[in-house]
């Protein structure tokens, strides 16, 4: 790590890369002609939980910030959307656009506290935050609709097609994906991995290392925020479940199972977690037990996460071969 | 450079895999398809019961209801589906059963989180949704919609009204004091109880009301404030489940239960007493409501269905596995008076159902979809009968322990 091995390299303009990258496109926009509808809501759904661990890796993965607390701001995005339409009347459009906007300030302010601790006691109290932000989903009824969470979100029927569904999710987190990558992998982000590394001789430089982490803290809130509110719009709904420690925990296991210290970690981490939990729970009830031991032998076996050990496997023969 | 390009080729790969199996095929089945149910319940976890005694009840109807020749000579079907107690799990899979499966109903589940999640896309897909243990009003009150139905009780007869009414027919209690989680449901549960109670005993006095925090098992401070207070009996309001068991753990080693009487509307189903024994801590002499007393219904068709259910999944008899079995005659009955499984023909067909179950006349209130489920009461002791504690001299409830029809238009205009 201390040698830059893990730095998350340029995408390059390789035509082999291009090639790539357009296949993966490509078969993206053309999935809904071959996918059934029921695997393609499922993949509307990884959309949205991808974008949500690629939001908490900016922290996790590339500034080094343990954070058990992504889905009490996840839940805010979800719940502004959800809060907006069913209870303010406000069209889709502003309740969409408040999300990020409500996520980065309670992000702003929960990270202003939290960043003045590190390592365990940064994590605890992101995890104490975001129970915090459940408990008031959970109680204040009259807002948040309580334990019953809001469930007749008036979202428009264009979004009631899947397909159409689909393609807005696609675009959505696309566009969210392309900018956290420009943002990770510019002068910025580059100090942000710097002070994964080494946050004291980065203060010794003279960066303000806790306002990065609190820009780190932000940036992730608000890309959490949009993902929150997507899946508010995909579920017509919101539960104080998406605030729980549960889903943070997920967020967490699908950033590790991919691995964090590169870009697609968690979006691979989400398709592994979301099929095998999808599979095994069709062959068995006692799927915890099933899932909680591929992951436990995932984590071990493979400590830098499906993507990165197998980046590492496929370097490491090519630098045999030569 | 080379890390990013792998990663790629990985993605393409768990692509082409996901495509893979999603374009598995699905077995089409010859002539006369089937009437296939949807039936989501949660079927793993510590509440697990509940799913497995619910899909086993839906099971016993649908094998008596095919060997009998079917409905308009059709098999009916049963596609039963895990939730995890969770809404998105539960929509996802409300949503595979009808885009792929294509299910004619869906039907099922316990939490009410989950049940207005399915009911919400039911009304969207416009697939009839029959709940089977969720007690949520919300689901025929506010946000009700044609295409759901509820064949159990709700939280107004199963914690507040049910348990007032029974009060005033036995105890008769005068200085009630109450504990309760503080949430909604507890605080709608104690109105409901208090405002039914005070109009049948208009000289109780309702003296104290404790409040702890959801989740809460340490009741020993309450416990101790209760046994002092001067009261007469105590009212549990929505503590149930895990919580249940520890209070009444605290609440029988203080004695409790010699000093005054008890309301705990939660203790009369079996899931929660069936594995205590005699000589452990059970709320003794309780007033308690129940679901499904298969000890007390008289009959041959009840005795064999309690067994059947028995042989099935080892657990009692539960009311998930009496409403499940419901919903598939319903199902039956609708259907058939229908003369087809058109879905506005069969809304109409099932809004003026009464049906002739073993636990009785069942009556649907075309108004609100909430079927008139009885609710049993009686007194929680040990007998010879059975080897856990269970209401004795049972009474029943019918639809007046259920909101009106006025107080229901109240709440929807709200």
């Amino acid at each position: 790590m201390a040698n830059g091995m893990n730095r998350i390299s340029w995408l390059g303009t390789s035509p082999r890369n291009a090639f790539m990258l357009a296949g993966l496109v490509a078969l993206l926009v053309l999935l809904p002609l071959f996918l059934g509808q029921s695997w393609l809501s499922i993949t509307t759904e990884m959309l949205i939980l991808a974008l949500a661990a690629s939001s908490l890796n900016i922290m996790l993965g590339y500034t080094g910030m343990v954070s058990f607390g992504p889905a009490g701001i996840y839940a805010v995005g979800a719940y502004t959307t959800g809060v907006f339409m069913e209870k303010l009347g406000i069209g889709i459009v502003p309740a969409v656009l408040a999300a990020p906007v409500m996520a980065g300030i309670i992000g702003f302010l929960v990270g202003w506290i939290c960043v003045r601790r590190s390592a365990v006691y940064f994590a605890l109290l992101t995890l104490a935050f975001s129970q915090i932000i459940w408990t008031v989903v959970f109680q204040w009824y009259s807002v948040t609709g309580g334990d019953d969470g809001l469930v007749s979100v008036p979202v428009p029927d264009f979004f009631f097609e899947i397909t159409n569904c689909y393609y807005f999710m696609l675009a959505v987190v696309s566009v969210c994906l392309f900018i956290i990558w420009k943002i990770v992998n510019s002068p910025f982000g580059m100090t942000l991995q710097a002070i994964r590394e080494n946050p004291n001789r980065v203060e010794f430089i003279g960066v303000n290392v806790k306002h990065y982490q609190l820009a780190s803290f932000v940036i992730s809130s608000v890309f959490l925020g949009i993902a929150g509110s997507m899946h508010c719009v995909f579920s017509g709904s919101a539960f104080p479940d998406y605030a729980y420690w549960v889903k943070s925990a997920d967020m967490l296991v699908i950033c590790l199972l991919g691995g964090i210290y590169n870009f697609f970690g968690p979006l691979v981490g989400t398709v592994v977690y979301t099929v095998l939990t999808k599979v095994i729970s069709e062959y068995t009830m006692h799927w915890h037990l099933v899932l909680g031991g591929i992951i436990v032998l995932i984590i071990l076996a493979m400590r830098k996460g499906v993507v990165g050990t197998l980046a590492n496997y496929w370097a490491n023969r090519k630098s045999a071969a030569a | 450079m080379s890390n990013t390009f792998k990663a790629f080729g990985m993605m393409l790969a768990t692509a082409a895999l996901v495509a893979v199996i999603g374009l598995a095929p699905t077995t089409v089945l010859a002539e006369k398809p089937p009437i296939k149910i949807g039936f989501i319940h949660t079927m793993s976890g510590p509440i697990s019961m509940y799913g497995i005694s619910s899909a086993a009840g839906a099971k016993v109807a649908v094998d008596e209801i095919n060997a009998a020749g079917g409905v308009l000579g059709r098999k009916l079907e049963l596609i039963v589906r895990d939730d995890k107690i969770s809404p998105d799990t539960g929509l996802r899979e409300a949503k595979d059963l009808v885009l792929k499966e294509k299910v004619d109903f869906l039907a099922g589940t316990i939490s009410s989180g989950v049940g207005l999640a399915i009911s919400n896309y039911a009304k969207r897909a416009k697939k009839i949704y029959l709940i089977n243990i969720a007690q949520s009003t919300k689901i025929t009150e506010e946000n009700f919609h044609p295409y759901v139905f509820r064949f159990t009780t709700n939280s107004t007869p199963y914690f507040g009204k049910g348990p007032a009414i029974a009060l005033a027919n036995t105890y008769k209690s005068k200085k009630i004091i109450v504990l309760g989680y503080d949430y909604e449901t507890g605080k709608n549960s104690l109105k409901e109880f208090k405002d039914t109670y005070l109009k049948l005993v208009p000289d109780a006095k309702f003296i104290d009301e404790l409040w702890v925090p959801l989740g809460t098992t340490d009741f020993t401070a309450y416990i101790a404030k209760m046994a002092n207070s001067g009261a007469d009996c105590f009212y549990l309001a929505a503590i149930y489940g895990g919580g249940e068991l520890a209070f009444t753990k605290q609440a029988w080693s203080f004695g409790l239960y010699d000093k005054m009487k008890a309301v705990q509307p939660c203790a009369g189903d079996v899931e929660t007493w069936s594995k205590v024994k005699q000589g452990d801590p059970y709320p003794k002499d309780a007033l308690a409501t129940c679901r499904y007393p298969f000890w007390a219904i008289k009959g041959e068709k009840n005795a064999e269905f309690a067994k059947k259910v028995r042989e099935m999944t080892d657990l009692w008899p539960a009311y998930g596995a009496l409403d499940a079995y419901i919903i598939m005659y319903a199902i039956k009955d609708a259907v058939t008076k229908a003369g087809s499984t058109d879905t506005q023909k069969v809304i109409k067909a099932m809004e003026n159902l009464t049906m002739d179950t073993f636990v009785g006349k069942i009556k649907m209130r075309a108004f609100d979809h909430q079927a008139m489920m009885p609710t049993w009461y009686g007194i929680m002791r040990f007998t010879p009968d059975l080897p856990f504690p269970h209401i004795t001299d049972v009474g029943e409830l019918g639809e007046d322990s259920y909101h009106t029809i006025e107080q229901i238009k109240k709440i929807r205009g709200k």
